[in-house]
């Protein structure tokens, strides 16, 4: 793990010079697995750290993916978190050899791109991880190894108590990697928001639900990440802000997608999504020429934090390391 | 997922104009199943009436373009409208439904009591005139418009100042929430018996636009007990709407709520003419 004490600024010549995708290995012991009580903290940390890389050419303005750009840009991501230099090693501050790794994505309107799903299932292959080993899902859709970035036709169902078994069963850590958005019902959906497609029987009106949810714009959300089974195995989110949608969500007006470029990686997911309120914050203010502010407001971030001891909301203690391209960062 | 089986009708309704070719992807959503298509965004449409919706793609003849096509049926025309009228950005082109908004890569409209999206599914651009000539296909099916198809509650609201663009009509608190966030509680007694129309409104100084919601209840006695209700708990809003609330009234079984900057004289002024208008 990377501890919170680490050195948080990146000279530039370490970052260009973690900028190359690197080595096949690590060294690290097959069969390791960290401890989920390490995992697992009884509240917020004191302070977080979130990374923000952009390089517009990963995906062009109409969509089309560079999976060369993508996997350097995933690569900067890591390297510049850990203070590596070797994304492959990078990884290996999260996740070891003999990790069984569940890879939350999202599918529904604006999906995580399945380039950066395989991006990241290559360099788990490289990291060790066995590609059986890799599980990409959203919902009860799941696939395997690199190619699970591309179909997911497996399905492991749900436990008792509605968490999907891929995390009860299946695996001992979590990478979350959404795409970003604003969302209609809860302000922002991105981190913790993903976790909705890890259980079932949720609905919008919360009615015979274990996960009343949705209450008051989605308030308690945090409580899905807050469950244990998550909680205890999630190491890493990556968001996918390539080209987040800043006005409605989850339905696609395309005026208001936005080709960012962008990519935040983070072990605390209520850190990275104070960052992506604060960005689209930023964005509509830009559209607009004039405060647009998110409505609802996505009161769930700070929840996360107060009630559930998830992360880092309050800005003012959330580090943010943001490189590559600067113009219109906004942050 | 698990769709529902397409009804004819409805498929009827979405075929190709000259040039493209319907592909494999069609699918049909109801009231039960419709997160599957939308996930949280199904709520939205049930706040509305929704009843069905048939989803189809299409191709071009080279294949290198694609249009998803999305026809909601909701149960009443006023919803139609209302739907459309919570984001309707874009030009408004002529021969297209009751209203239409088409930007870049997305074609919406309206007409009786059907919503319509056409979407360039490549966002490549370039294909305005196939958004509109799918669109202007379409409305050809639907049943003719009715002038009686609009919200009555529209005509309540006074001309003077007001940005059409802005006026959205709804039912629902997270349809509020969406327009303006007041409290965590319900304080305005919404739901699917209530009408209400947001709109905004230039007041004639150079700062700052008013946002005014009418509420219709289906009673006088809802009416005043929401409006004691919401009086009485004005500090429990949201710091941004608390600051911004400028005034609150009823007459009969109509709520007034005003956000923003005027003065009383505005606020009489509008007030007359609404109240003239119910």
């Amino acid at each position: 793990m990377t501890g919170r004490s680490q050195k948080e600024s990146i000279s530039r010549k370490d970052f260009i010079r973690a900028g190359a995708v690197g080595a096949m290995g690590l060294g690290l012991g097959l069969n390791e697995t960290l401890a989920a009580e390490q995992l697992a903290p009884a509240k917020s940390p004191a302070r977080a750290k979130v990374v923000l890389v952009r390089l517009k050419a990963a995906m062009t303005a109409e969509g089309q993916k560079d999976a060369g750009v993508l996997d350097a840009m995933l690569g900067k991501t890591l390297c510049a978190y850990t203070g590596e230099n070797d994304p492959v090693a990078a990884l290996g501050h999260f996740i070891k050899p003999g990790d069984s790794v569940g890879v939350k994505m999202n599918v529904m309107m604006t999906p995580t791109h399945s380039e950066l799903m395989a991006c990241l299932a290559r360099m788990l292959v490289r990291l060790g991880v066995k590609e059986e080993k890799i599980i990409i899902w959203d919902r009860d859709n799941a696939g395997v190894g690199i190619e699970g970035a591309f179909t997911r036709n497996r399905k492991y169902g749900f436990d008792p108590e509605s968490v999907s078994r891929i995390i009860t069963d299946e695996c001992t850590a979590l990478i979350n990697i959404p795409a970003f958005k604003s969302h209609w019902l809860s302000g922002v959906g991105g981190a913790l928001k993903n976790w909705c497609g890890a259980v079932t029987k949720i609905n919008v009106r919360d009615v015979d639900t274990p996960y009343p949810i949705h209450k008051d714009s989605c308030a308690d959300m945090g409580r899905l990440a807050a469950i244990e089974a998550i909680r205890s195995r999630f190491r890493l989110v990556i968001i996918d802000a390539l080209r987040p949608l800043f006005e409605g969500g989850p339905q696609v007006n395309p005026e208001y997608l936005w080709h960012y470029g962008g990519l935040l990686a983070s072990e605390d997911q209520v850190a990275a999504d104070a960052i992506c309120t604060e960005l689209l914050t930023k964005k509509r203010e830009q559209y607009k020429g004039e405060p647009w502010p998110l409505s609802p407001p996505p009161k769930h971030v700070e929840l996360a934090d107060t009630r559930y001891g998830l992360g880092v909301s309050d800005r003012g203690k959330i580090d943010l390391i943001a490189t590559g391209e600067e113009k219109d960062r906004l942050i | 997922m698990t769709a529902t089986k397409p009804d004819k009708e409805l498929v009827k309704i979405l075929e190709a104009p000259s040039g493209w070719t319907a592909s494999g992807f069609q699918a049909e959503y109801l009231s039960h199943n419709l997160h599957e298509y939308l996930n949280g965004g199904a709520e939205r449409y049930l706040g509305y009436g929704f009843q069905r919706c048939l989803v189809r793609e299409f191709v071009s003849g080279s294949c290198s373009s694609s249009l998803r096509v999305e026809l909601y049926r909701m149960d009443s025309p006023a919803n139609a409208f209302g739907i459309f009228s919570s984001d309707r950005r874009g030009e408004k082109p002529s021969g297209v439904g009751q209203d239409a908004a088409l930007g870049e890569y997305l074609l919406q409209f309206w007409q009786n009591r059907y919503f319509v999206r056409v979407q360039d599914m490549e966002l490549q651009g370039g294909l305005r005139q196939s958004l509109l000539s799918f669109g202007r296909l379409i409305s050809s099916r639907l049943p003719d418009p009715r002038a009686e198809d609009r919200p009555g509650l529209l005509s309540v609201l006074p001309a003077e100042g007001l940005d059409r663009s802005s006026v959205c009509y709804f039912h629902t608190q997270n349809s509020l929430n969406s327009l303006i966030y007041l409290s965590e509680d319900n304080v305005l007694g919404l739901g699917p018996e209530t009408e209400a129309l947001s709109a905004e409104y230039k007041t004639g100084k150079k700062s700052g636009i008013v946002r005014c919601l009418v509420i219709r209840y289906p009673t006088q006695q809802a009416c005043r007990d929401n409006l004691s209700g919401f009086s009485a708990g004005r500090d429990k809003l949201a710091g941004s709407s608390r600051k911004a609330l400028a005034h609150v009234s009823a007459n009969a079984n109509y709520l007034l709520v005003l956000f923003g900057p005027c003065g009383p004289d505005w606020i009489r002024r509008f007030e007359n003419e609404l109240w003239k208008n119910i």
